[in-house]
């Protein structure tokens, strides 16, 4: 983060909208495509304007402006998963695979088979869908991972290994939870 | 890139890998532009939101008092029965602990005018073969 932003948002943390403004104009782009990832096309724009409202009204808190970048992703993140959480039925809970049915699998030798990836990532937990965006598009680190979403490098490792499982067993046309 | 421990076997790997680009190329698909902000909705500056935030704990003392306040004073104001006019009760009413001794040697205690405590004398009560009562 540079000096200039920092200075914006002790100014925005001050009251001043323009200010705030400016910094969701830097980080929209980033928010919202993280946003996509863990709620989907539909309702990435709508989470990520709930997170940056509690932004705006938690600012004033965050001591340090140089860590706005990680504090802004963490809220957004959150937000983005409370909404993810809420919207899916408890049936659907318990069967996620459900929303995996029909997924294409690339073809078996040298085909260029096109990933859905949005069906792939609805059939992942919310928490694993971020983990796998911060890890493959963001690059973030385990514990970079860790702080945005409150949880333990291990866990993320953890939800990542889980991830992995199922995408590879959606790619593969296996379903390890059908019931026999 | 997927970890080599997670999934050790080729194949696998290279799926994964697959997926990986497809999501990272999925992800930078563009964007639409910021809203305006602030939103539509409401968004009061900080220093206002948190004066806002600050003002439910206050009345929400006030109002706990308040109720307090007015639970005393229900308890105060409650409806008393009348004293009792005639019988043990209202010989004790002028002496609020009052000891008077029934016929039936049973020692009448008056706590208060509404609140009379019955004891038993034993001896006379085995002597007379009278049965125990307790109230």
């Amino acid at each position: 983060m540079n000096g200039g932003e920092e200075g914006t948002v002790a100014r925005a943390a001050g009251g001043d909208e323009a200010a705030f403004g400016a910094l969701v104009e830097a980080h929209w782009g980033r928010l919202l495509r993280l946003a996509r990832s863990v709620v989907g096309d539909a309702e990435a724009a709508d989470a990520v304007q709930d997170g940056l409202l509690v932004a705006w009204r938690g600012l004033p808190a965050l001591r340090q402006p140089a860590a706005f970048p990680a504090w802004l992703t963490r809220v957004v993140t959150r937000r983005a998963l409370a909404r993810a959480r809420r919207r899916a039925p408890w049936w659907r809970r318990l069967r996620p695979l459900d929303e995996a049915e029909g997924v294409a699998a690339p073809e078996a030798s040298g085909g260029d088979g096109e990933i859905d990836v949005a069906r792939l990532l609805a059939a992942l937990a919310p928490r694993q869908r971020a983990v796998m965006h911060l890890t493959v598009v963001e690059g973030m680190s385990d514990g970079e991972i860790g702080r945005v979403l409150g949880i333990a490098a291990a866990s993320v490792r953890s939800h990542r290994r889980r991830a992995r499982h199922r995408l590879l067993a959606l790619l593969e046309g296996k379903d390890p939870h059908a019931s026999s | 890139m997927p970890r080599r421990e997670d999934h050790p076997d080729r194949d696998s790997q290279r799926r994964l890998e697959r997926f990986d680009a497809a999501l990272r190329r999925w992800a930078e698909r563009p964007a639409p532009p910021p809203p305006a902000w602030p939103p539509a909705r409401s968004a009061e500056p900080p220093s206002r939101a948190g004066a806002r935030r600050a003002a439910p704990r206050w009345q929400l003392a006030a109002a706990s008092l308040a109720l307090v306040a007015l639970l005393g004073l229900g308890f105060l104001l409650r409806p008393r029965s009348a004293p009792p006019t005639d019988g043990p009760a209202a010989t004790a009413a002028a002496a609020p602990v009052a000891a008077v001794a029934s016929a039936d040697e049973v020692l009448v205690l008056w706590l208060d005018p509404e609140t009379p405590l019955y004891l038993t004398l034993p001896a006379a009560a085995e002597a007379a073969g009278d049965e125990r009562s307790t109230r």
